[in-house]
Parts: structure tokens; sequence; C-alpha cells
């Protein structure tokens, strides 16, 4: 469990940071944006992302069993 | 695409994008003309069917700078809503340009501008402007009534649901009300008592949204966030992140939506087996159905009269009209002496001449328009008020905002290529996966926050619109209001 957790929050910590670097590089030095909103939001990317890691890893396997799950009874109806 | 210097501009409509339009090209200095065919103003929402009103809750649908007052209540009654765009008019000076009963029945290129021919019920005028802008809304050019083998045979009356101004008119008679829509619901809803019996007979079944999920969340914080609009089919240019979400993060969207989909069933009781054994569970998966045109927020208590049966619910076709009532494809007859079409409008434009028609390059999902406005190949023409939304008022003031920048020289368009390959880029995206339909050109509904973010970032305004310390969680999970689009329109 806990190692499953660090590996959710490291996964969060690393689609953060990418997630943060867009929303910087497509924001900053626009005209007519708030720079400083701009990274006030970049930052509370990044920390969501890691925060919430875990859990969002948890809700995507969970949803490749029940994607998997329900694609293989579709194909089985359709035969 | 605008060329020349524009001093007057006409408006077709008097609805709630024409006065948008005109409050915005009065601001920047144009002299505008708003003309609309009916005597009043207000589109929509100057005459409609029996109890007819807004879908969504009040902060959603009103004017960014002018909201409505604090007595109106949430989803905003017809005849109220009405008296607010009349305020509106007022409040910013705008009666003077209004023309109303005068109808726009031709239009033809002059130059760079526009001649127009003009008519009341006496008389008709030419007149010229250097802009067009179309606001004559998707839902008034005739209504859309399907073609049923038998009609002369039937001896009962056959009606549009915008015919029905007060339910007496269905008081003790055997009505059949065809479609699924917002208004073919609200009629069979409000017959309920009124009426001897109610039948209401649809082909497809539509993922219904209740005003409440699971009964104490208003939907918009459940379907109208950026969170979920990540969630949906990926908008044309989508972020590294949607892609993403949308590729190897498949599973996470497909799970939310099946969450969705077994929460709405689950609420409003969507098993509820109905004639033939038939049930009200749509077919398309609801991130794909919410992109018809049926897209619809019921009264509270419509699935308990069908569950009662006080509503009787056909889930077939209409196969032929008989002398007595109508023959459905299922192969049961429904003895009745009315049938009330639900089955909304056509859009159409018959001023506007064949040839302009084949340079929009009209088609069977109607035209596509740069930023839903304008088009590269026919300059000085405007389109205000084709792209439906959940916040129509508020995409419409955008809208109208963008425009008037753009004739103010404020908003720089690309040249005509780089339009048109938006355009095309638009179309093939909205092909690639949108319901198919007659307005599909023009259907925004969840992705409206998407295209608000283009509007505003053309306008060098910031679309990130929340305020405050925990602003950026906002972003995510707070829906936007009309009023956070206060200090742009
Ligand atoms: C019952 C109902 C509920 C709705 N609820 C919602 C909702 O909750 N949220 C939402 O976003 N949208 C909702 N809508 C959609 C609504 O139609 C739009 O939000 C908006 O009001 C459309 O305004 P408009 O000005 O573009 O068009 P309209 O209101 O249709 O106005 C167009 C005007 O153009 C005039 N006109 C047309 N042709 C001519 C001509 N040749 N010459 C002169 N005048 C002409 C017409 O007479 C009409 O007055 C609802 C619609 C209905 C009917």
């Amino acid at each position: 469990m806990g190692d499953f957790i660090w590996i959710g929050t490291a996964i969060g910590t690393a689609i953060g940071l990418l997630n943060m670097l867009f929303i910087l590089s497509s924001r900053l030095g626009q005209t007519g944006l708030n720079q400083a909103k701009t990274v006030w939001q970049g930052l509370w990317v990044w920390a969501l992302w890691t925060v919430f890691g875990a859990y969002v890893l948890a809700l995507w396997l969970l949803g490749v069993v029940l994607l998997s799950f329900s694609r293989f009874l579709r194909r089985g109806t359709e035969v | 695409m605008i060329v020349g210097k524009v001093k007057t501009a006409v408006i077709i409509g008097a609805g709630v994008s024409g006065l948008a339009t005109a409050k915005c090209l009065t601001q920047v200095g144009i002299h505008c003309t708003v003309f609309d065919r009916n005597p009043y103003l207000g589109g929509v929402w100057a005459d409609g069917y029996h109890d007819f009103g807004v879908q969504v809750q009040k902060d959603l649908y009103e004017f960014p700078d002018f909201p409505l007052s604090e007595e109106a209540s949430h989803f905003t009654p017809g005849p109220v809503f009405r008296e607010y765009l009349e305020d509106y008019c007022d409040h910013f000076g705008i009666r003077e340009c209004l023309r109303l009963g005068t109808r726009v029945t031709m239009i033809e290129r002059k130059g760079d501008g526009w001649l127009l021919e003009v008519g009341g019920s006496e008389s008709s005028e030419t007149i010229e402007a250097d802009l067009v802008v179309v606001a004559a809304g998707l839902y008034s050019e005739t209504p859309n009534a399907p073609n049923i083998p038998k009609r002369e045979d039937f001896g009962g009356e056959v009606l549009h649901a915008s015919e029905i101004k007060d339910i007496s008119q269905l008081k003790d008679r055997r009505v059949a009300v065809i479609g699924y829509g917002k208004s073919a619901t609200d009629i069979a809803g409000s017959a309920v008592g009124v009426a001897e019996k109610v039948h209401l007979v649809f082909r497809t079944a539509h993922w219904p949204v209740p005003r409440k999920l699971l009964g104490v969340l208003p939907f918009k914080w459940g379907m109208l966030t950026r969170l979920v609009a990540a969630l949906i089919p990926p908008y044309v240019r989508p972020s590294p992140i949607v892609r993403a979400i949308h590729s190897i993060g498949y599973p996470l969207p497909w799970l939310f939506w099946r969450v969705v989909e077994l929460l709405l069933s689950t609420q409003q009781r969507l098993r509820t087996q109905i004639e033939h054994g038939e049930t009200l569970m749509p077919e398309t998966p609801v991130e794909f159905d919410a992109f018809t045109e049926v897209t619809m927020v019921p009264r509270p208590g419509l699935i308990d009269f069908i569950r009662s049966g006080k509503i009787s619910a056909h889930r077939t076709g209409v196969s032929a009209f008989s002398s007595n009532g109508i023959d459905l494809a299922d192969g049961d007859s429904l003895e009745v002496d009315c049938v009330v079409f639900g089955t909304g409008w056509k859009t159409g434009y018959p001023y506007l001449p064949k040839s302009i028609l084949a340079s929009l390059d009209d088609g069977p999902d109607g035209f596509y328009l740069y930023r839903h406005v304008l088009h590269p190949s026919v300059p000085n023409l405007a389109f205000v008020g084709r792209a439906s939304s959940f916040m129509s008022v508020t995409t419409f003031a955008l809208q109208a905002k963008w425009l008037a920048e753009v004739v103010a020289d404020r908003v720089l368009l690309p040249d005509a290529e780089a339009m048109q390959s938006d355009i095309d880029a638009l179309k093939s995206w909205k092909q690639s996966w949108m319901p198919e339909g007659p307005a599909r050109s023009a259907t925004l509904l969840i992705h409206m926050c998407h295209y608000h973010d283009e509007l505003l970032l053309d306008m060098s305004a910031d679309p990130l619109r929340k305020r405050g310390f925990l602003a950026p969680i906002s972003e995510l999970i707070v829906p936007y209001r009309a009023a956070d689009f206060r200090d742009v329109v």
C-alpha cells in the first residue's frame, strides 16, 4: 500500500511538473494574461497532481480493468 | 472577414444575440439598425409555448454586465426573461436602434457592403449597410414537423409545440406528443391532469440531466466545470495533458462517464419499463449524447409521470396517421385527437442568396465559420448566436464583443487562408466524433468553455476568470457564471 502511494505520488509529481511547464510556456509573455496568476496556477496544478497522483493512478487502474472487461463482454455479445 | 471602414450595420433579429450585438457595435461608434419580423423584441423569449422557461440556473443565463434581479427565480420563466431583455435594451440605450415588425427579405452585395430589402406588413424599402450581422437564432425559422404519411386521413388536430400557448388547448383531449427534447417533455408534463390521455412518442432516448445531481448538487457542478471539460472528447486543439488523458489515460474519462451514466440512470430510474418492454435507457454513451441537439434538463416530475403511467411512453417511430390517431412502427395504434410535434426547428436563412450560402459552404451540418462568427469568403457578413451553449447569453455577449473589437481593429484577424484552415480543422474535428445533425457546425455545449477561451485570448483577456487565493482550484471544479465575464463584455 505504502509503495503504491509512493509510486502514484511520483507519477503525479512528474505529470504535474509537465502540466505546470505547459501552463507557464503557453501563458507567460502573452499580452493581457496576468503573469502572477499564471505562476500561481502552475504551482497549484503541480501540487494537485502530486497530492492526488495516487488516487488518479488507482482510478486509472480500476478503469483499465473495467474497460477491458466491458470490451471483452461486448466482443462476446457481438460474436 | 471585415473589409473597408464599417460605419453602419444592420442586425437581423432582436433576440439575445441581436441586442448584445447592437450594444457592442454601438459602443464602438457603429450606427446600428436592428430589424425583427416580430412586433416585439426578445426572440424565443418573446412568445414561447405554455410555461416555457430557461433550462439552467439564473447565474448561468444572464448578461455578464447586466445581472437578473435578485428576486428572479432560477430556471427563469420565459415572460420574466423577456421583461429582462426589455430592461437590457433601455439600460444600454439601444431601443432607438430597433425596427420591430420589419422582416429582412433579401440581402445582396453592393461594393464591400450590402443592400437589404426590408418590409413590414404594408410597405417595403431598400437600405444599405457596410456590415450585416445575422442574429436570427437557431430556433425560430420554420417549425420542424416530420413528414408522416396519410396526414389528410387524420380527423384530429396537428400542432407544433410552439403553438401551444395555453395548456388548456389540450383540455380533455387525447394527446400524442412526438419528440424527446425540451419542448416535447415540457408539453407532455404540463398536459398531465389537463388532457384526458397523454402519450409521448420518441424514437431515440437521450440522457436527461436532472436539475440537481443526486437530488442535492445543481447539475452545473457535475457537467460544466473545466475538469469535466477535460474529460469529454477533446477540443479541436487540445493541450498535451488533455491529449494524454484521452490516449494512455483513456480508462480515466471512460470510468468517469460510466459512473455518470450509473448515477443518471439510478437517480432518474431510466430502466423503468415502458410500452413493449422498452426502457428509457439511451444507447449512445453520455459523453457523445451530450452533443446531440436534444440535450435536456427535464422539469422535475417527468420520469415519475412516465413511471406512474400518467404519461404513456412509446419508444418507436410514427409510421402513419390514421383517421382516429396514429400508427406506430412497433405495431401499436394510438387513438388520439391531437398530435403535438415537439420536434424542434429548422434553421434557415431564406434571405441569403444561394451564391452566398454556396460561399459559406452550407452542407448537411450547416456552415462552419471562423470563431463561429465570420467567413473569409463572405466579407462583412457576420453571425452572432450560431453557437449552442448552456450559457448562450454569455457566449453570444462574448461573440458580440469579439465582433465589435474586430470591427474596431482592436482584434486582428489572420489572413483568409489561415481562417479557412481553422474552419477546415473545426469541421473535420466535429465530423470525426460529434453526432450528426443539421446544426452540428454550431454545436458547442460542454465545449463552450474552450470556445470562450479562444474568444478571450483573441481579445487579450485572460481565460482564467476565477479570482482569489484559491482561484486555481476554482478554475478546475467551480463552474463559470455569467458574472465571471463581467469585465470583458
Ligand atoms: C424553451 C427554451 C429554453 C432554452 N433554454 C436555454 C438554456 O437554458 N440555456 C441556453 O444557453 N439556451 C437556452 N435556449 C436557447 C435560446 O434559444 C438561446 O439561448 C437564445 O435565446 C437565442 O437567442 P438569439 O437571439 O440568438 O435567437 P432568437 O431568440 O431566436 O431570436 C432571433 C430573432 O430573429 C428574428 N428574425 C429571424 N429572421 C428574421 C428576418 N428575416 N427578419 C427580421 N427578423 C428575423 C426572429 O423573429 C427572432 O426574434 C432555450 C430556448 C428555448 C426555446
